[in-house]
């Protein structure tokens, strides 16, 4: 209940909410969860200092890709059409006179590189991976996330200190705050990423 | 960064901290303290002004680093030259003396605080941003305004420290909205 930016890491492992007083090992099991995968995932997620003590006992390549495949697509499914709806609303409710379009035109720039690395990931890298194959560089696996973390950074400040003319302000609010949820989520997942996968990913080195 | 902050060097060899080390002692009397592992070094990283630290250190640990990009030297092992690279500032281990001492001093050259200068930008600050609007990379940029690349990533460095926004389509729609383009 203290951190509701779980809900969507809760949700795409598939436990829906109402558990009830079941403990976290009768809820991962009954959604057939190893339940060290679990706590590791969600502490890296909170904690930054967190570092898995057994990371190659508990991460296996096939767990750590199927997480990532279920976050890829939470990212697809929910997060970004959420965006798009409340930002579509918000210019469509709002007068003529704002910068609302050149807002909607970065972050439409943002998505269109986001999705790319979705489809690397999905296409190259998670098959590259589960078949076994770790020739594939550490920063096709982070460095774009890591670009699209920083554009969402900006798309915020920018509503911030750089949104003029009229709008609908609950709308308004509705686009930071999908805007926001998916950057917390994008950042702590790129932590994921930079200690659980690379790692995974032997003998890896860009430079 | 000025003279009297800690710098951390981290995951560096023994011969290349030493070496580092004693080129920073002129003309710098700030502390370079080495730690081995990112894992020792992370709890003191706060309290650090700069990072300089070894590629796969830099990797491994890119959700540490890339935020705090403007303050990271990445020392590089493999590769002879270090030129451009998406705006991170690196050097070569193969690099000469010369190179290695202006890398250095590029590193630890001031940076504009950002706090009470922010739209205050210089000419030549936002000579660079118009070219970063226009699509152009690090070498693009020095070349037109015949400036080294690192004076560029200097530029960009106190561009968003200034401005408060880290990508480059970021420091772009800044310059549009503002009129510089």
């Amino acid at each position: 209940m203290s951190h509701p930016s779980l809900l969507p890491v809760v949700d795409r492992l598939g436990i829906r909410l109402g558990v009830g007083d079941a403990t976290i090992g009768e809820v991962c099991d009954d959604r057939g969860i190893d339940p060290d995968f679990f706590l590791s995932v969600i502490n890296t997620f909170l904690d930054e200092e967190y570092f898995p003590v057994n990371a190659r006992g508990t991460f296996t390549i096939e767990k750590t890709v199927a997480y990532l495949r279920k976050t890829n697509a939470y990212y697809l499914r929910v997060q970004l059409p959420n965006i798009d709806r409340h930002f579509k609303s918000l210019i469509d409710r709002s007068g003529d006179d704002n910068n609302l379009d050149m807002l909607r035109t970065f972050y439409q720039d943002m998505r269109m590189q986001m999705t790319e690395s979705l489809r690397y990931d999905d296409e190259v890298l998670f098959p590259a991976l589960s078949s076994g194959r770790v020739e594939v560089s550490s920063e096709s696996a982070v460095a774009g996330y890591m670009e699209v973390e920083e554009k969402l950074h900006d798309l915020l400040y920018f509503f911030v200190e750089h949104l003029r003319g009229n709008y609908d302000a609950n709308l308004c609010t509705a686009v930071v705050s999908a805007v926001f949820s998916l950057e917390r989520d994008l950042c702590q997942n790129n932590r994921i990423r930079s200690r659980i996968l690379l790692p995974l990913i032997s003998g890896a080195t860009a430079f | 960064m000025n003279s009297r902050q800690r710098i951390a060097l981290v995951g560096l060899s023994t011969l290349e901290s030493l070496g580092i080390r004693s080129i920073l002692r002129d003309g710098w009397d700030g502390t370079a303290e080495y730690f081995p592992s990112f894992e020792e070094f992370y709890p003191f990283s706060e309290k650090m002004a700069g990072y300089i630290v070894a590629a796969d250190i830099f990797i491994y640990n890119m959700d540490f680093f890339l935020p705090r990009k403007m303050k990271t030297l990445i020392v590089a092992r493999n590769v002879a030259n270090c030129a451009d690279h998406s705006g991170l500032l690196m050097l070569s281990a193969k690099s000469d003396e010369a190179e290695i001492k202006g890398k250095l001093k590029e590193f630890l050259a001031p940076q504009d605080d950002g706090d009470d200068t922010r739209g205050d930008l210089s000419a030549r600050e936002i000579e660079v941003l118009r070219l970063i609007a226009a699509g152009k990379i690090n070498k693009e940029i020095a070349d037109e305004l015949c400036i080294s690349v690192n004076t560029v990533i200097t530029h960009r460095k106190n561009l968003s420290s200034k401005l408060r926004i880290k990508s480059a389509s970021g420091l772009s729609l800044y310059a549009m909205m503002n009129g510089f383009i």
